[in-house]
């Protein structure tokens, strides 16, 4: 892979974009939602999706639960943007969330990862 | 898609953070242990802006960004682990509250030429008690560090525990990432 950290001085367009799209909002209002949070499409999915960029993070969707980091690479939308609109999503009843307590890992959980990691 | 015939089964989804200053082969590990070609996300500075309601402000804003290189390892239907890679210079802070919540574990890389470039991190693990490990890259050209060189150069407790690393290799970085588990393990039945 190229640069480590890649960084950007974006013109002004670039960087009022994606802060329209979340209606100027820079921080969601759901602290339950990390970059690692598996989404996945709701089954009796509520509002569709009216602007494009959630219409593209519904499409990253549709192959089954995803991470919230992985929906930001597939549709090249900074994490940020990325979270508040899944926010929105799961607010609407468009996605559901997998909550994951990393307090709460049991033992059985830990033992799994190790063999798969031996496994390599 | 859950269907309420047929529920899908809860994911439980865990995150590593792989830290290390520039080219110390942060990505090179993430790749390693990763069933998928690292994805890249981008995080901004403005991120982490707080009180911004109004959204002409926001035209002030610095646009800077930092990419962050993440993988994934399915361990079954049930459980997903992710590896976030990431840079732990000390301008890079304002990106590691959201990284470090929720972490079960971190990978220190340390490059034995540039020291000082990882000690943003392990302070910030060891604040936030977030269980890592060091893994040390030998690059060519430095001079050899032992281990035990290592730890008291960082200052380290003897539980942290301190790896050679060279992430080009896959069975080096499943062995750091398999110490931390089991550092975690640990952890847990001792609590
Ligand atoms: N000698 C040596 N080179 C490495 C090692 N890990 C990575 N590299 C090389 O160092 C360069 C930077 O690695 P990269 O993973 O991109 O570093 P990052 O900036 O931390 O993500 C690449 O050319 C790698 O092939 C290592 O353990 N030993
Ligand atoms: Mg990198």
């Amino acid at each position: 892979m190229d640069d480590p950290a890649v960084w950007s001085q974006g013109s002004e367009p670039d960087v009022v974009r994606p802060f329209v799209m979340t209606g100027g909002r820079t921080r969601s209002s759901r602290a339950d939602v990390r970059m690692e949070t598996m989404v996945e499409l709701a089954y009796e999915a509520g509002t569709r999706p009216s602007l494009p960029e959630q219409a593209a993070i519904v499409e990253a969707c549709q192959g089954g639960p995803i991470s919230v980091a992985e929906v930001s690479a597939h549709t090249a939308l900074p994490l940020g943007v990325t979270t508040i609109l899944i926010g929105d999503l799961l607010d609407t009843g468009v996605l559901e969330m997998h909550l994951t307590d990393p307090t709460d890992i049991e033992v059985s959980a830990l033992t799994r990862m190790i063999e798969r990691v031996k496994s390599l | 898609m859950s269907n309420p015939s047929e529920p899908s089964r809860h994911v439980t989804a865990v995150k590593f953070v792989v830290a290390g200053g520039f080219g110390v082969g942060k990505t090179t590990f993430v790749g390693a242990i990763s069933e998928i070609e690292p994805l890249r996300t981008e995080a901004a500075m403005t991120d982490v802006a707080t009180g911004v309601d109004d959204a002409s402000a926001v035209a002030t804003k610095t646009s800077t960004t930092v990419a962050m290189d993440f993988g994934r390892l399915t361990v079954d239907r049930r459980l997903v682990m992710y590896l976030f890679g990431a840079p732990g210079q000390e301008r890079f802070t304002f990106m590691w509250d959201d990284l470090v919540t929720g972490a079960l574990g971190a990978v220190v890389l340390v490059d034995t030429r540039r020291f000082d470039e990882c000690f943003n991190a392990v302070d910030y693990f060891e604040r936030r008690r977030i269980p890592f490990v060091i893994g040390v890259n030998q690059f060519a050209g430095g001079r050899h560090y032992r281990t035990a060189d290592v730890r008291d150069a960082l200052g380290l407790a003897e539980t942290v525990p301190v790896l050679d690393c060279d992430a080009r290799l896959r069975s080096s970085c499943r062995d750091v990432l398999l110490e931390l588990l089991q550092l975690i393990l640990r952890i847990k039945t001792a609590g």
